[in-house]
């Protein structure tokens, strides 16, 4: 089933919050190929209360075990851009279950389009 | 028919260089070559082929060329060199593989350059040269370590790419199945 997304016109108002939509996305439909390219080599994705991943290949392998995970829905309920910070929050809906997140992203620098860490909140543990 | 381990350079990190894995093995398969597998996005091959390796490379490159526009460096190995790697790993089997890296080099580095770098301080972070192979180990992680791929090869003038102990695992399983 192709994704359907509920993503706000500010959303894409700019490089950088367009790049966090297109991420979110490429994470929803499952496609690590599409997630990594935003990624720095030193990538730190911690998931808060689960684990923490270290480098792009840990990122890799983690996105190609849950390639298998798409949702259906992805709402973006807000995205907050500042400096070499972002934010951004919502709720991707598998099936009937739904999760709800709150990332937040550390960009190499503040004109950079590569991602150096990602902090996710999710209520749940999601895989 | 040989088994080769196919590393590629630099691929799909920081919107650089964007090969799309699923592409590739389509392209490699169409190419003739046997029973190709690739291994997440960092650009990592197993496959089969009657060339000898220098011919798989060059191969590889032109492919590569032809079909992405890129002009990416391409390692080639055979399964007993990429466990000769595994083998020498000169850190602690307690240390954890996902922060020590195994990094190729397409030639010996000189002497003087090695030393050089040998008598630099990077605090817990350390390097190791064994049988032509450059191992690090970064107990802290990546983010906080001035040593990366790129930093060896501008030091050492030499042309590499690493993976970590996971991924070379990974890619010995895949290459004896």
């Amino acid at each position: 089933m192709k994704l359907k997304t509920d993503i706000p016109e500010m959303c894409n108002d700019s490089p950088r919050r367009k790049l966090i939509s297109e991420l979110n996305i490429g994470f929803a439909e499952g496609n690590a190929a599409k997630v990594m390219p935003f990624l720095s080599d030193a990538i730190v994705w911690e998931m808060a209360n689960d684990k923490v991943l270290y480098g792009f290949e840990e990122v890799s392998d983690f996105l190609e075990q849950i390639e298998k995970y798409k949702a259906d829905l992805l709402v973006i309920r807000s995205m907050v851009t500042h400096g070499k910070m972002a934010a951004c929050n919502g709720l991707l809906k598998y099936g009937d279950k739904e999760v709800h997140f709150a990332d937040f992203y550390e960009f190499t620098s503040a004109g950079s389009a590569t991602i150096k860490k990602i902090t996710s909140y999710i209520p749940s543990k999601l895989f | 028919m040989s088994t080769y381990i196919v590393l590629l350079r630099g691929i799909n990190v920081s919107g650089k260089n964007i090969i799309k894995m699923a592409v590739l093995k389509e392209l490699l398969t169409h190419k003739g070559f046997g029973n190709v597998v690739t291994y997440i996005q960092s650009g990592n091959i197993v496959l089969e082929s009657i060339m000898q390796r220098d011919e798989v490379r060059q191969s590889i490159c032109t492919l590569i060329g032809e079909h992405f526009g890129l002009d990416i460096s391409v390692f080639v190995l055979t399964l007993q060199e990429i466990e000769e790697a595994l083998y020498h790993n000169p850190f602690p089997e307690t240390a954890e593989p996902n922060r020590v890296f195994v990094t190729f080099l397409d030639k010996e580095p000189d002497a003087g350059a090695t030393d050089v770098l040998t008598a630099m301080d990077f605090g817990p972070d350390e390097f190791k040269i064994v049988a032509g192979v450059l191992y690090f180990h970064l107990p802290a992680g990546m983010a906080q370590s001035k040593m990366n791929n790129n930093f060896f090869e501008k030091k050492l003038g030499v042309t590499a790419t690493g993976r970590n102990l996971n991924t070379v695992r990974k890619l010995i399983e895949l290459a004896k199945k």
